[in-house]
């Protein structure tokens, strides 16, 4: 028996001139989105705590320096103006003193310190952080996301309306998500801007349109479809008027409902911040909440080479709002004990300031020693994991590798690091490397995984 | 309250003992040179630029003089002047429509709104601007008719600061110039659009303008833009057209690629593509020849390679019927002999040249061509090689130590070489191609004469090469296992060849040797104080002597301290002290190291170098002309006596210990404003304490060892920086929205210390 299940079926289906014509028809108002009709969580429980995951991806590598690790004694070359950290209500616990909010909320979250790969290239950090190998090789591994949508996601049973891996709102564009996994385990990319209204979702919110006119769409084209007319019995057809149904289901049904913000408290909303990210979060609390596995919030403006810190000044206090408001309100609806959020990018920046033109004041990337930050499904609160040495520059105790979190986050979601991945190739592939494969590893961070 | 004079002294320095962080930064020049005799404006673009107050351009003939500064107006001065002219407006259109009412328009009036136009137009605000090429000075150059043509180097200079040399050219050719490049400034163009002008143009910006050739063209690359410059050739002609980009600007931290990659292309009349260039070799800066199909006009286009621009994006554009050489053979020549050069290129006058070999080292071969190409003279004896020793059978047989003159003629082609060695015998083998303008990539490898490889080596990473990014020559160092002949194989990585694939071997025992290279290559000095200087040492051939480092004929006033480099460092950052009195312009300092090397003292002068970063990452030295140093402000008697070392150096530290160091303290409180800090402290050392002592007229700095990370046996120096220690709350809040360098008021000399094994 051939042990590869890779299904070349499902990746590269059939495409017949009646289905073009059919996706042709659909595919601009996202009425692909309609083959699957309820929202409902896993088919079959899995045995992890967590049942999601939200990603807070800081793509461009957000400073370590000047967020989760703190470093005034290091001197002014190194910490520029942001030498007061603040207390959090973990005692010991010091963060940036622009992050009063998340201050209020560190016995939720954990801290890692020592997160390390030595990689100071965009692509390829974003790769080693995301899928836990490194680049190179026969094959390209999928990130986290794409092994949570297969796991959790159709394969699994998943039935939701909404597709299992939710990226909010634009992709990131450094790597390929799915990797070898191929097309289907691509996260779907809402675009649009859930601070504005409404939240224009690809294919699923039609700025500009309203349910009625959509209707009269819908009926027009009926009127045009006189195949349909012609013959009511085809299986073909009533497959097609099934997903017709499942689609229009999406759009004017559930599936639109949970990007529509309105339905929030203006309070909360307000508390979440009204910006792109503090509205990604809150749509990032709603998807789970209805239990899609995987949403990332793809938040960006951190590559910081130039003038650090008033990027700072201007970015930290909104993402101070949305990151503490989502935990808060995670806790405060029973969701943060079954929901990891990750929180992170690709690297850390340099220690030492740039101060010299043209980066006035900026930080380089670093991929020596950088944060992350995890918290729910299973992940203790109020933890720091490993540290950096006295400038931030170098791991002084406890390294943890990408891959050392993402066995820690496949733990908690109850994805073995056995379990098989199937490839183009049919090499034995498994979500976790293997001792063989050479990728470093300091172990999982047991000291923060509840038993 | 009383106010100590120190602490006026120090806080008046403001930017003080060295002020680097707010000296003037150069971005471009623009144009990039000029031609000999004439007289031209000149835009420099960067930062910190509005109190520049002189121009320098290295070596004689060449003058400069500031005649304006620009920068952006700020959004707030533009928001006030935008407002003031909509009252303007709305007024004027009040009495258009009641010309009887009581609020006339008036002279004055009218008056105020050209001026408030006239004030927007000539310097508008620019939230898209470049912070670190906002700012513009425009200069006034004269060149005497008799300066040779060549390289020279542009520096600014303000009461306080000396910003780092740009590259300046004078030729001996007509120059063109298109009108400086002005930053995109969309917001401006809706600007003009809402006073009445033109709207903004859309689409691919174009330039193109008529010359006559020979002549050099400068020009400013925006983005997406093509220059394209027409002109009158006839047929037959070998035309010759250089551009120097990445040469004027070698490395762009924040740009990848990290340099302007020029393109060069040439249409006939109908605009039908004739030749086309994108480099020259493995030089970025492409050279095209073109011989002329028949008389006509043709159009010659620059634009970068992926159609970026921006405004130091600058090139020059040499054009016309000229002599260039695009090899020479051999490569160098022994010092004490002179040397027949064969020369290769277009348009030359001779085919070869004599050099007389004087000093050892490599400089630039002039002669009656455009182009200085490069040219070594060494100690060891030389030979050429024979045409037939490209197989192992006819393999050269070679006396060492030496160096071979060879070529790399056919693609796919190898030399082989042999030498009778010894067991044991240290060997040495090492190319000079690329480094020499040569487009070989070597690789070499040595063979027993059973044929096992004792050592190959294709590219080895010489920090030497500040301009090379793809440096390719070979360098290995083996120890023979046994006595025997041994064979050498060079040859071309890319198996490629031709008659300037031209290599000078030297091969034969360690020779070791180091070079230095001293960074900054700007330095602005309050009278009196000190500021800190790196000079890196590259060393060769397993040289790890110590280097003892002092200035050579330096004006009087100026002191090193700590000028060392210890045994198996690779660099030192020590203090240079400036006199206690201004110069008037700067003066060119001259580092020179010496160490005991196998018995022998050896001297080399440390090159003055700039450390640029390209592309985000990659950072190189590159050495410039000089070493300029600036000393400013008036003579401070109260501080002759302070700031000097009174312990015992070299300081002995011991891992988990402390060490005190006894310093002459300023007069006054200075402690209550001021703070030492150690600057780029070594690993494992700190600053521990600062201490008041003999009633204050000394502090006692205590330094601690951390006892796993000071190394033992480790020597260095200990630099501490005089910072300010409490700012007014207004200083404080302007620091958190525009944070930069903290620049320190005063220096210490450098403290020289030693790590104790125990």
């Amino acid at each position: 028996m051939s042990t590869n299940f890779f299904d070349f079926g499902k990746q590269r289906p059939h495409l017949s001139r009646r289905e073009a014509i059919r996706r042709a028809l659909f595919a601009g108002s996202g009425l692909l989105l309609a083959r699957h009709l309820t929202f409902s969580a896993f088919a079959a429980p899995p045995t992890g705590r967590a049942r999601s995951v939200i990603q807070i991806w800081m793509w461009g590598g957000p400073s370590h320096l000047d967020m989760f690790d703190p470093k005034p004694e290091a001197g002014y070359d190194y910490c520029g103006p942001l030498k007061s950290p603040i207390e959090t209500n973990v005692s010991g616990m010091r963060i940036c003193e622009l992050l009063p909010q998340l201050a209020k909320q560190a016995d939720k979250y954990s801290i890692i310190r020592s997160m390390t790969h030595g990689n100071n290239g965009h692509e390829t950090a974003a790769y080693i952080v995301q899928t836990g190998r490194q680049p190179g090789g026969r094959l390209v591994y999928p990130c986290v996301g794409a092994v949570v949508s297969l796991e959790r996601g159709y394969d699994a049973g998943y039935q939701g309306l909404i597709p299992p891996y939710i990226v909010l709102t634009e992709p990131q564009g450094r790597f390929d998500e799915a990797g070898f996994l191929g097309a289907r385990y691509k996260p779907f990319a809402t675009g649009g801007n859930p601070a504005q209204t409404p939240f224009a979702v690809e294919g699923v919110v039609s700025p500009g349109i309203t349910a009625q006119r959509q209707k009269s769409r819908r009926e027009l084209l009926h009127q045009l479809d006189t195949l349909a007319l012609t013959l009511p019995d085809d299986p073909q057809i009533t497959a097609n008027t099934q997903a017709e149904n499942q689609a229009y289901d999406m759009i004017l049904g559930d599936g639109a409902k949970v990007f529509d913000l309105a339905e929030e408290k203006p309070e909360l909303r307000d508390r979440y911040g009204k910006s792109k990210f503090g509205q990604s979060c809150l749509v990032a609390r709603r998807l789970v909440e209805r239990g899609i596995p995987y949403v990332t919030i793809n938040y960006g403006g951190w590559d910081t080479h130039k003038n650090n810190f008033q990027a700072m000044q201007r970015q930290l206090p909104e993402m101070d709002k949305g990151f503490a408001t989502l935990l808060q309100d995670l806790a405060d609806r029973g969701l943060l004990d079954r929901t990891i959020v990750w929180w992170g990018g690709e690297f850390g920046r340099t220690p030492k300031v740039q101060w010299e033109a043209p980066w006035n004041g900026g930080r380089g990337h670093y991929g020596k020693v950088f944060c992350h930050v995890v918290a729910g499904g299973g992940f203790k609160g109020g933890q720091i994991v490993g540290a950096s040495d006295a400038r931030g520059e170098e791991v002084k105790e406890r390294p943890v590798y990408p891959v050392d979190l993402i066995g820690s986050i496949y733990a908690q979601m109850g994805i073995a690091p056995t379990t098989k991945l199937p490839n183009p190739e049919g090499l034995p592939t498994f979500v976790m490397p293997r001792a063989g494969e050479g990728i470093k590893s300091a172990g999982v961070l047991k000291e923060i995984m509840s038993a | 309250m009383k106010i100590s004079p120190i602490i006026v002294a120090l806080s008046c320095l403001g930017v003080t003992a060295l002020a680097q962080s707010r000296a003037p930064h150069l971005a471009y020049v623009y144009p990039a040179g000029g031609q000999a005799g004439t007289t031209f404006q000149v835009v420099v673009g960067g930062q910190n630029l509005m109190a520049v107050s002189n121009a320098f351009i290295t070596g004689p003939g060449v003058r400069a003089v500031v005649l304006d500064h620009q920068r952006p107006m700020n959004q707030k001065e533009f928001n006030d002047l935008r407002d003031r002219l909509k009252v303007l407006q709305e007024k004027f259109q009040a009495a258009r429509r009641n010309r009887s009412g009581a609020n006339a328009w008036t002279a004055a009036d009218a008056a105020e709104r050209e001026q408030i136009r006239a004030k927007i137009l000539r310097n508008p605000p620019n939230r898209k601007a470049n912070p670190a090429m906002m700012d513009t000075v425009t200069l006034k150059v004269a060149m005497a008719a008799d300066v040779a043509p060549g390289d020279r180097e542009i520096r600014l200079a303000m009461p306080s600061g000396l910003s780092n040399p740009l590259r300046f050219c004078i030729s001996n050719l007509r120059e063109f110039s298109k009108p400086a490049a002005q930053a995109a400034n969309p917001e401006l163009e809706k600007f003009i659009e809402k006073l009445g002008g033109k709207p903004a143009p859309t689409g691919t910006p174009k330039y193109e303008a008529a010359i006559t050739l020979p002549a050099v063209v400068n020009g400013q690359i925006t983005p997406g833009e093509v220059d394209r410059y027409r002109f009158a050739a006839r047929r037959g002609q070998q035309l010759i057209f250089t551009a120097s980009a990445r040469s004027l600007i070698p490395y762009l931290a924040d740009a990848v690629p990290g340099w302007f990659e020029a393109v060069l292309t040439i249409y006939d009349a109908k605009g039908m593509e004739l030749a086309h260039q994108e480099r020259f070799r493995f030089d970025p800066d492409p050279v095209l020849h073109f011989e002329v199909p028949r008389d006509g006009e043709y159009v010659i286009a620059i634009h970068d390679s992926i159609y970026r621009g921006r405004e130091d994006f600058v090139y020059r554009l040499t054009a016309g019927e000229l002599p260039l050489v695009t090899g020479i053979f051999p490569l160098g020549g022994r010092r004490g002999e002179k040397t027949s050069v064969t020369l290769t290129g277009w348009n030359l006058k001779a085919k070869s040249l004599v050099h007389e070999n004087t000093q050892t080292g490599t400089a630039p071969l002039t002669g009656d061509f455009l182009n200085p190409v490069p040219f070594t003279v060494d100690d060891l004896p030389e030979c050429t090689e024979s045409a037939t020793n490209d197989s192992l059978q006819t393999a050269a047989a070679l006396t060492l130590p030496i160096i071979v003159n060879g070529c790399v003629r056919r693609p796919g082609e190898q030399k082989y070489f042999k030498f009778a060695g010894q067991a044991g015998q240290k060997i040495v083998a090492e190319v000079f191609a690329r480094r020499l303008g040569s487009p070989l990539d070597s690789n070499l490898r040595l063979t027993d004469a059973s044929g096992k490889q004792i050592a190959f080596n294709d590219d080895w990473d010489d920090p030497a090469c500040g301009l090379e990014t793809h440096h390719a020559d070979s360098y290995f160092a083996a120890t023979l296992p046994a006595a025997g002949t041994y064979f050498i194989a060079l040859a071309d990585t890319q198996g490629h060849g031709g008659p300037d694939f031209a290599y000078r071997l030297r091969l034969g025992g360690p020779e070791p040797d180091f070079a230095l290279r001293v960074v900054p290559s700007s330095l602005s000095l309050r009278a009196g104080m000190s500021a800190p200087v790196t000079v890196y040492a590259l060393r060769r051939d397993g040289c790890t002597n110590a280097i003892s480092l002092s200035l050579q004929d330096a004006p009087p006033g100026f002191s090193l301290s700590g000028a060392r480099i210890d045994a198996n460092q690779d660099k030192a950052q020590f203090t240079l002290k400036a006199p206690a009195w201004p110069t008037d312009e700067p003066v060119a300092i001259t580092i020179t190291g010496s160490a005991v090397i196998q018995g022998k003292q050896i001297v080399h002068v440390a090159e003055p170098a700039e450390d640029m970063m390209q592309a985000f990452i990659y950072r190189h030295l590159v050495p410039v002309q000089e070493f300029a140093v600036t000393v400013s402000g008036p003579p401070r008697r109260f501080l002759a006596g302070a700031f000097k070392i009174l312990s015992q150096t070299p300081v002995k530290l011991s891992p988990g210990r402390t060490a005190r160091v006894r310093v002459s303290a300023p007069p006054g409180n200075f402690s209550g404003r001021f703070k030492l800090e150690l600057r780029d402290a070594p690993a494992g050392i700190s600053l521990a304490r600062v201490a008041p002592v003999a009633a204050g007229r000394e502090w006692e700095l205590t330094f601690a060892a951390d006892q796993g990370k000071a190394r033992p046996g480790f020597k260095g120096n200990l630099i501490c920086e005089v910072v300010p220690q409490f700012q007014k709350s207004s200083e404080r809040k302007k620091a958190a929205a525009q944070p930069t360098r903290r620049d320190a008021a005063a220096m210490l000399p450098a403290i020289p210390f030693w790590v104790a094994a125990e």
